[in-house]
């Protein structure tokens, strides 16, 4: 079958089926991709292995027979419902740059007036990263497929109503590019020579290395 | 008595259904490419502190947590009580609380879920260099009377996911 701009369609693992259910559902799948907001409810295409569930239920349209069918349509219908992602609170999380310190003379080490040991060295810098938190509401559908399909077979069909109405609550984390705590002064000394020191912003790097060049003290 | 094959299928189904459980339970590790676990660690529970910004009268949820955690450690010989030998600091930060409500859950799957997230930090001493991080969420979204305490028994079942994956990806 070719499309509008004459090439051939795509089809996913359907393809091998060769039945016109199956096509039928996957056009209407096709149809609905394009998400349409009415509200706060988004109508969507099932988002999580749709095209796999997409050919389950083609396959189980062409065992139950041809009367189901608009029932499997009207589920890939419902299984997108959710609201829009809200914001919620932000917390925290550790993260950890690793400092590496190499210098040509052996020196004394200090991270925020604190004793870490001697050149060559590594030592972790430990600060926090800010994770945002959003939330949204969604149907059985989109969190329990599985479940939401037994289920509406098992009502007869009865739940399938009621499984549109966005009901659970569905987070995602997200880290972000806010910091606190990631600024550490770092010293070194050496006998002999004067003190070299220097601030040190961590932004989620792995490693840090810093090379400092001690200078002879005047008069030695 | 003919019975319908479609009586046999819906049986099944719900059976599946009230066997299977009425949840999500996910786990993700991630771990220092680096980092090799000292043969015989042990895991010391750490810091445990409560991120969700809430404050819950049911439950001390930090307390609760503390102790489901020492107790399943303890039961899988790998608590280290000692703080000496090789061992792998874990604190841990609740991200996610709801108690949800065993009648909502009954009246329709998905409403009143009782859900709990953590995020773990693995840290090696003596130095507590950060090994690895663990994230673990379950949910319980159906079920009707059986469910009832869903908002306790939960903290013990997240408990048990972040040891799971720790057996998994740390202490092989």
């Amino acid at each position: 079958m070719l499309d509008e701009k004459g090439q051939k369609e795509r089809w996913p693992s359907c393809r091998r089926m060769k039945l016109w259910r199956a096509r039928f559902l996957y056009t209407e799948w096709q149809r609905n991709s394009f998400a349409k907001e009415e509200g706060m409810c988004m109508i969507r295409a099932p988002n999580n292995g749709s095209s796999e569930l997409v050919c389950s239920l083609a396959l189980l349209a062409r065992f139950v027979g041809s009367r189901l069918t608009p029932l499997f349509v009207a589920i890939l219908l419902v299984g997108g419902c959710a609201t829009d992602w809200q914001k919620d609170r932000s917390h925290f999380k550790t993260v950890q740059t690793e400092l590496r310190v190499e210098s040509q003379t052996e020196g004394k080490v200090f991270v925020d007036n604190r004793y870490v040991g001697t050149t060559p060295l590594k030592v972790p810098l430990e600060y926090q990263q800010q994770v945002d938190k959003k939330v949204r509401n969604v149907s059985y559908w989109e969190t329990n497929p599985g479940t939401a399909l037994l289920l509406t077979v098992g009502s007869l069909g009865l739940y399938l109503p009621f499984s549109a109405i966005p009901v659970e609550t569905q987070s995602e984390y997200s880290a972000q590019d806010v910091f606190k705590n990631n600024v550490f002064s770092v010293k070194v000394e050496a006998e002999g020579c004067e003190q070299w020191q220097e601030s040190v912003t961590c932004q989620g790097e792995n490693t840090i290395v810093l090379k400092p060049v001690l200078q002879r003290a005047t008069g030695q | 008595m003919r019975r319908s094959p479609w009586t046999l299928v819906i049986a099944i189904g719900m059976l599946a259904v009230g066997l299977a459980g009425c949840g999500t339970s996910n786990q993700i590790a991630k771990m220092d490419s680096t980092f090799n676990c000292p043969p015989g660690a042990k895991i010391e529970v750490g810091k445990v502190t409560n991120e969700t910004g809430k404050t819950f009268e049911e439950i001390d949820l930090v307390q609760v947590y503390t102790n489901a955690l020492t107790q399943k450690l303890l039961a899988q010989k790998l608590l280290c009580e000692e703080p000496s030998g090789e061992r792998l600091v874990l604190d841990t930060k609740i991200v996610e609380y709801e108690p949800g409500n065993a009648f909502k859950r009954w009246l329709m799957p998905g409403y009143g879920s009782t859900v709990m997230a953590v995020n773990c930090d693995l840290k090696l001493p003596p130095d507590q260099k950060l090994v690895g991080s663990i994230e673990a969420r379950r949910t319980v979204s159906a079920g009707g009377a059986y469910t009832i305490g869903a908002w306790e028994t939960i903290v013990g079942q997240v408990a048990d996911d972040v040891i799971k994956k720790l057996k998994e990806e740390v202490i092989k």
